[in-house]
């Protein structure tokens, strides 16, 4: 049996898609080892089988390959000039945003009563000027020596007057003597108001103020500054500034 | 979206060899492994596309490598996908024109993982001619054989896929395509020569 045997081409395509029965097989077994035209033509089909099946595979695998390349990518939008500079002016803004609360935040963080206290306290000056009938008394020789603890050991057999209470209060507060600075600049305020004076009172309520805001009375504080704000008359309305009252409204949220 | 477990190496190996779950193996060989061999040819003067196109040869290589018994197991699969993937990137800067210096030297001294298989992937511009041939055969002819030869569907299945009236009109119609096959790649010695790498390896 040779190639030009009628109907071997059939026969070789079911031997080579394994149709053959045994008998027919090792028939064409024998001839393949023998006939070189059958062999090459047998070579031809396989061939041509492995042409069908890497068609088939490189099929399969791009058929999913588009699906998987779609669920990897993100979708993506064109967007127009406005939207774009809304995006860049969002950007902007949120960046502006983070450092604003950046800064907030280092300043919340750094910020302390004792700081806030420093930043607003400014040693008081006494007047020299007298009106030549009183006596310029030792308090005031001592306070404005600067000598605040000899000041406060001073004592007489009559009640301190307004002013020396004042000057006490000072002294106290220079030397760091926070609750009596407080006690003696709250009984300026009280006797002035008992006396209906106004000696000291301003400058009183002020440095009273700034010695709660060092005690950590914020509360008492922020209704004093909120006092000194609501009298266009007050001598201290300009020292008690917008920052000053958010520092220490700031210090009572922590 | 479906959701597809990451299948071990010994399940997907499985699957290729039996030609079963093809498409559920193909995703999840994309899922484990595209972003990590993409990301690798986008550090090496490739783009996105350059990844994709790339990875989808890999993994018809690979499939084709397994279904031949010529991947031997003495790697994983994600390193064997990773030196396909490697050497197919590589071909390609070459083929381009620019390859790296750096990189060839790298693949001299690395690339040791079943090399005996570079052969299969330098056939890919034959094996590119091969399926642009396959593609020119008629539509008709295309899907009887592909579900014959690649989807291994019987002479009965096939009826049932056609218009055909019975078994051996399709049996006569496969056989007149096949042989119409064999003809246009006998036609191109190059091409009859690239099947029998591919075949023999």
């Amino acid at each position: 049996m040779d190639n030009s045997t009628p109907g071997m081409s059939e026969k070789l395509v079911d031997y080579l898609d394994g149709k053959l029965e045994l008998g027919e097989k090792q028939q064409i077994d024998k001839l393949l080892e023998t006939d070189k035209v059958l062999k090459n033509e047998l070579e031809g089909l396989l061939v041509a089988r492995e042409a069908v099946r890497q068609y088939g595979l490189q099929q399969k695998v791009a058929s999913v390959h588009q699906k998987m390349m779609n669920e990897h990518k993100a979708p993506v939008r064109n967007i127009t000039s406005t939207r774009r500079t809304l995006r860049y002016a969002i950007a902007v803004a949120a960046s502006i945003l983070l450092i604003v609360a950046g800064y907030i935040g280092y300043s919340f963080y750094s910020l302390s009563s004792e700081k806030v206290y420093t930043a607003n306290y400014r040693t008081y000056e006494l007047s020299s000027l007298r009106d030549g009938n009183t006596a310029e008394s030792e308090i005031e020789t001592a306070y404005k020596s600067k000598k605040f603890p000899e000041l406060l050991a001073i004592r007489f057999d009559r009640p301190f007057t307004i002013k020396e209470h004042f000057l006490r209060g000072l002294s106290f507060a220079e030397t760091g003597d926070n609750s009596n600075a407080i006690l003696s600049f709250k009984k300026v305020i009280e006797d002035n108001n008992t006396a209906r004076t106004n000696i000291f009172k301003d400058e009183a309520e002020f440095y009273l103020a700034l010695s709660y805001v060092r005690n950590k009375d914020y509360d008492f504080a922020l209704e004093l500054f909120k006092n000194i704000n609501s009298k266009p008359e007050h001598l201290y309305k300009e020292r008690v500034t917008a920052k000053l009252v958010r520092q220490v409204r700031l210090l009572k949220w922590r | 979206m479906e959701v597809i477990k990451n299948l071990p190496d010994s399940e997907l190996l499985g699957n290729i060899r039996s030609g079963s779950k093809m498409d559920e193996t193909i995703r999840a060989i994309y899922r484990a492994h595209f972003e990590s061999l993409s990301w690798y040819i986008q550090n090496n003067n490739g783009s996105r596309q350059d990844a994709e196109d790339v990875f989808q040869e890999v993994v018809v290589n690979f499939i084709d490598l397994v279904q031949k018994d010529k991947f031997r197991g003495e790697s994983s699969v994600r390193t064997f996908l990773f030196s396909l993937n490697r050497f197919t990137w590589l071909n390609e800067l070459k083929r381009r024109g620019r390859a790296m210096a750096r990189e060839e030297k790298y693949e001299k001294g690395q690339d040791r993982v079943e090399l005996d298989t570079s052969h299969f992937i330098a056939e890919r511009e034959g094996k590119a001619e091969v399926l642009k041939l396959v593609g020119e055969l008629g539509e008709t002819c295309k899907k009887i054989l592909l579900l014959f030869y690649y989807e291994n569907l019987s002479m009965k299945e096939i009826l049932e896929a056609t218009d055909y009236e019975n078994e051996q009109v399709v049996r006569n119609k496969k056989y007149k395509c096949l042989k119409q096959l064999e003809q246009m790649i006998n036609e191109k010695p190059f091409l009859r020569q690239t099947l029998k790498n591919l075949l023999h390896g």
